[in-house]
């Protein structure tokens, strides 16, 4: 056992460890290197910053995704002459259909307080996105939300600066909660739907 | 953060090898010695262990209560196997980190006005640590769109949808080889960009 705990981790490893996908096996033993071992805990966290980036880098360009210079210009103004077209003959149309307008975003703050966005009308679609700031960095964190008493009423993972689409039905007091990917609760958050 | 060349390391460098059973018996006794080398041995790694997962803030303190637990347990007689010291700490550490979680939820929820929107942390304001977030965030933006477009989907496959690297390297067809090289080209570039904007920083400073 002692020789296993003296034991460096490749870089391979540390990289795994930072992103949370080691098996249960190998991140206790690793665990328990880090506890006694200065050069790999520096490197875990050098990792966890690069993996970090990484993850939010690589999700912000897959939203945003790159174009081809040469031809954005045409493509740019079909799309413009299309979206007014759409526009100018559906716009009867999807005024009255409310219920499929453009989903609402709601940033989940840290603060103390009532924050504006912290109550939202019920039926609607939301994007919830959680303030994740001053937590311990994870590429992948889950979020649960769950009702007054408990019931849980979605979950799903999130990664950085993503956003969770719900909609809830029923009027009522919610709770969000962030986990770590090794299921440590880190944040909640108080949401309270309201009737139109 | 130190972005130089990784250092070589022996494969057991920074070895310990204390005899447990002798350092749990010390404690034990009440020897300050022991508590010396306990303090000593794991002051770091328990620190490191706390800090990311419960942020900076009370850091010392929080250390110090893991201390305090850790000798008083081993003075009521709690651990039974000695041998097994390291595993003890390790789950006194996570207990730690659970319970002051769980404390700071229970804490919040006893309120008697709720007030919505609250932290689990304090998470009092740290401006420096968001902007130093969002420069890496550039440094790795900027690294990938100096990426051809396959290397850029490597990348992409493995970090953000948590693909394995037998997966991605079956379904582009690339080799083993290939595939470590795009990563670690990726990292060392971060690194180097990482140095020079500190190099920078460094330079401006009075």
């Amino acid at each position: 056992m002692a020789e296993g705990i003296n034991q460096h981790m490749d870089d391979d490893q540390i990289e795994r460890y930072s992103m949370g996908s080691l098996s249960e096996e190998e991140a206790e033993r690793f665990s328990d290197h880090l506890m006694i071992c200065e050069s790999c805990q520096k490197r875990v966290a050098e990792s966890d910053i690069y993996v970090a980036a990484m993850t939010q880098a690589a999700g912000k360009m897959r939203r945003a995704p790159r174009r081809n210079k040469t031809s954005s210009a045409f493509w740019l103004g079909g799309a413009v002459f299309a979206v007014v077209a759409v526009t100018a003959l559906l716009l009867p149309v999807a005024s009255r259909l409310r219920h499929l307008s453009a989903p609402m975003p709601v940033r989940l703050e840290a603060m103390r307080g009532a924050v504006p966005g912290s109550t939202v009308p019920v039926d609607t679609r939301l994007l919830l996105v959680p303030d994740l700031s001053d937590l311990p960095v994870f590429p992948v964190y889950r979020l649960e939300l769950v009702d007054s008493i408990g019931n849980r009423v979605w979950d799903g993972n999130l990664q950085p600066q993503e956003s969770a689409p719900v909609t809830l039905s029923r009027v009522g007091t919610y709770f969000a909660r962030v986990y770590s990917t090794s299921g440590v609760l880190l944040r909640e958050y108080g949401l309270q739907v309201s009737a139109r | 953060m130190n972005f130089e060349a990784e250092p070589e390391v022996e494969a057991t460098a920074n070895r310990v090898d204390p005899s447990w059973p002798l350092l749990v018996e010390r404690i034990r006794n009440g020897d300050p010695s022991g508590m010396e080398e306990l303090y000593r041995v794991f002051s770091t790694g328990i620190r490191f262990y706390l800090c990311r997962h419960l942020g900076p803030q009370d850091l010392d303190d929080r250390v110090h209560d893991v201390f305090l637990i850790i000798t008083q347990s081993i003075q009521k007689g709690d651990l039974r196997e000695p041998d097994r010291f390291m595993g003890y700490v390790r789950t006194i550490v996570r207990r730690q980190v659970a319970a002051q979680i769980d404390h700071a939820v229970q804490a919040r929820r006893n309120q008697t006005d709720l007030d919505f929107g609250m932290a689990l942390s304090d998470g009092h304001p740290n401006p420096e640590r968001r902007i130093i977030d969002q420069q890496n965030l550039e440094l790795a933006m900027r690294i990938l769109n100096s990426l051809r477009k396959r290397e850029r989907e490597v990348l992409m496959r493995f970090y953000l949808q948590e693909q394995s690297a037998a997966q991605i390297c079956a379904e582009m067809k690339l080799t083993d080889t290939q595939f470590r090289l795009i990563k670690s080209r990726a990292k060392a570039r971060f690194g180097e960009l990482g140095k020079r904007r500190m190099e920078r920083r460094s330079g401006f400073r009075p």
